[in-house]
C-alpha cells in the first residue's frame, strides 16, 4: 500500500481533480455550442468559402484546451504521488519524464530508419533488477504516409511498452525476433538471414532473423523461446525483441497509456495501485525471460 | 518458329538445373561452415578439460574414475579416423560425463568456493550453451541439406554430385531425458 504520506495528499489532488473536471464541463459547454453553430451555419450557407476551416479550427481549440486540462493534472499526480510512492515502493528505480530517445529505439533495429517520421516517448524508469541493468518506457513512433490527395497523415508504427535491458550473454552479431508474416516476398528477401529454430509454438508465432546462425541458437535456447513464447501469451500483444551486443531490446505493442492517473476515477490507493501493477509487470519481462541468470562467463 | 520451344525448354531446364545445383552447394557449404564452427567449440572444450580436471582432482578424491574416464574420451574424441557419427556419439559422452561431474561438485564445499573453480565452471556452462546451440545449428543445417539430397527433382542433381547424407548430431541422453524429480528428492 502507499505510504502515509502520499495518502495525506490524495484529498489535494482529489480536490484539484474535481476543480479540472469542472473547468472541463465548462469548456465543453463553451465549445460544443460554437461547433454545432459552425455546422448550423455550413449547412445553411453552402457556398460559405473553406467549409471545413471552421470545423477544424473550433474542434482543434475544444482538444486543445481539455488536453491541455488533462496534462496539468496528468503532470501533478506525477509529482505529487506517483512519482514519490513509486520510489518508496521501488527503491531501485530511478524515474525520469523523458523517455528513451529516437537514436536508442532505432538501435534496436526492430524498426526502420525510414518508418519512424514522429517519434516521442515518457515515463522512464531505470535501475538494475536483480544483476541486471534496465530502462523501459512508454514510446510512440509514427511514419507519415502520403495520401491520394497529395496530402499526408501520421500512422503509428509502434505505440507500447519499449525495454532495454543487459542480456545474460556476451554477443557478437544481432538477432530479431518477429511477429511471423506470412509475407511471401519478405520471405524471399530474408531467407538468408532467417533462422528455422526447432520449437513448433516459437516458430509459428515468430521469424527470427540473425547475422549468425549459431549466435541466434545460443540465445534461443530451448528454454529462452519457450519463456518468450509465455511472454507473447501474458501480454497478447505484438512483442518484438532484438539481441545486439550484450543487449536486448524488447517492444511490446500497448495502446493503452500506462503510468498515467485516470481523471475519471477518484484518486485513492487504488490509482497508485494500478500503477505499481504497471511497473511490476514491465519488471516482470526480466524474471520471465530469466535474465539475472549469470551461469555464463559474463557477470 | 517452331524451334523456339524446344530452346524454350532447354533454356528452362539448363536455368532449373543450375539453381538446383547452386542450391545444393549453398547447403552443403552452410553445413561445412557451420561444422567448422563446432569443431572450433570442441576444440575450446578440448583445451578446458585439462585445466578442470587437474584443479578439482585433489579435492574430488571420490571421483577419480570419473576423471580418468573425462580424460580417456578427451584423447578418444582427439583421435580421429572414426567416422563423424562415432565422433559425435563420443563427444556426446563426453558432455554427460562432464555434466555428472558439475553434479557430484555439490559435495564438496571447499572446490564450489574456490574461485579459479568458479571460473573454470562458468567457461565450461559457456563451452556447453555455446555447443549445444553449434548442435542445434549443425543438425538444422543437416536436415536442410538431407531434404534437399531426397527430394525430387533435387535429389537427381545431388545423386550426379554423389553428395552423401549428413550425420545427426543427437543430442546427449541427458539432455533428451527428463530429470527424475521424485527420485531426486527420495535419494
Amino acid at each position: 500500500m502507499p505510504e502515509q504520506a502520499v495518502e495525506a495528499r490524495f484529498d489535494e489532488l482529489e480536490q484539484i481533480r474535481n476543480e479540472a473536471n469542472a473547468k472541463k464541463n465548462r469548456i465543453h459547454w463553451i465549445f460544443g455550442p460554437i461547433l454545432f453553430a459552425v455546422l448550423a451555419v455550413l449547412l445553411m450557407y453552402t457556398s460559405f468559402p473553406f467549409p471545413f476551416m471552421g470545423v477544424i479550427v473550433v474542434a482543434g481549440g475544444w482538444f486543445y484546451f481539455i488536453n491541455k486540462e488533462n496534462e496539468k493534472f496528468g503532470k501533478l499526480f506525477k509529482t505529487k504521488v506517483m512519482v514519490p510512492s513509486l520510489l518508496k515502493r521501488f527503491p531501485h528505480l530511478t524515474y525520469h519524464e523523458k523517455g528513451i530517445s529516437k537514436e536508442h529505439f532505432l538501435t534496436s533495429e526492430l524498426y526502420k530508419i525510414s518508418k519512424v517520421d514522429r517519434y516521442k516517448s515518457e515515463d522512464m524508469f531505470s535501475g538494475v533488477h536483480g544483476k541486471t541493468k534496465f530502462r523501459f518506457c512508454e514510446a510512440h513512433a509514427e511514419e507519415k504516409r502520403k495520401n491520394s490527395k497529395g496530402g499526408s497523415s501520421y500512422h503509428t508504427v509502434f505505440q507500447g511498452v519499449y525495454m532495454i535491458a543487459d542480456f545474460n550473454k556476451s554477443l557478437k552479431g544481432t538477432t530479431r525476433v518477429l511477429q511471423a508474416s506470412d509475407n511471401f516476398i519478405k520471405k524471399l528477401f530474408n531467407r538468408k538471414t532467417q533462422v528455422s529454430l526447432d520449437h513448433p509454438e516459437f516458430e509459428e508465432i515468430f521469424n527470427t532473423y540473425s547475422d549468425d546462425q549459431i549466435e541466434a541458437r545460443y540465445i534461443l535456447s530451448p528454454a529462452m523461446m519457450e519463456r518468450i513464447v509465455e511472454l507473447q501469451s501474458r501480454w497478447d500483444e505484438d512483442i518484438r525483441i532484438s539481441f545486439i551486443r550484450d543487449h536486448v531490446f524488447i517492444a511490446i505493442h500497448h495502446k493503452k497509456n500506462l503510468f498515467e492517473a485516470n481523471m475519471k476515477k477518484e484518486i485513492n490507493a487504488d490509482q497508485v495501485k494500478r500503477i505499481y501493477e504497471e511497473v511490476e509487470m514491465c519488471l516482470s519481462i526480466i524474471d520471465l525471460l530469466d535474465l539475472n541468470t549469470r551461469i555464463w562467463t559474463k557477470e | 518458329m517452331n524451334l523456339l520451344i524446344p530452346i524454350g525448354i532447354v533454356a528452362v531446364l539448363i536455368i532449373a538445373i543450375i539453381v538446383i545445383y547452386n542450391g545444393l552447394i549453398s547447403k552443403k557449404n552452410s553445413l561445412d561452415s557451420v561444422t567448422s564452427t563446432l569443431d572450433i567449440i570442441l576444440q575450446k572444450r578440448y583445451d578446458l578439460i585439462p585445466n578442470l580436471v587437474s584443479s578439482v582432482r585433489e579435492y574430488m578424491k571420490h571421483e577419480a574414475g570419473t576423471l580418468t574416464e573425462i580424460t580417456r574420451l578427451r584423447e578418444a574424441v582427439s583421435d580421429g579416423g572414426s567416422s563423424q557419427a562415432d565422433r559425435f556419439e563420443k563427444e556426446n559422452q563426453l558432455s554427460e560425463k562432464l555434466k555428472g561431474l558439475s553434479i557430484s561438485v555439490e559435495n564438496y564445499p571447499d572446490l564450489k568456493a574456490s574461485d579459479n573453480f568458479i571460473q573454470l565452471q562458468r567457461s565450461l556452462n559457456e563451452i556447453e550453451e555455446q555447443l549445444s546451440a553449434a548442435r542445434r545449428a549443425y543438425n538444422a543445417s543437416a536436415l536442410n541439406l538431407n531434404n534437399a539430397r531426397e527430394q525430387f527433382p533435387s535429389n537427381i542433381i545431388a545423386g550426379m554430385m554423389k553428395l552423401k547424407e549428413a550425420a545427426y548430431y543427437e543430442a546427449p541422453a541427458g539432455v533428451q531425458e527428463k530429470p527424475d524429480v521424485k527420485a531426486l528428492f527420495n535419494s
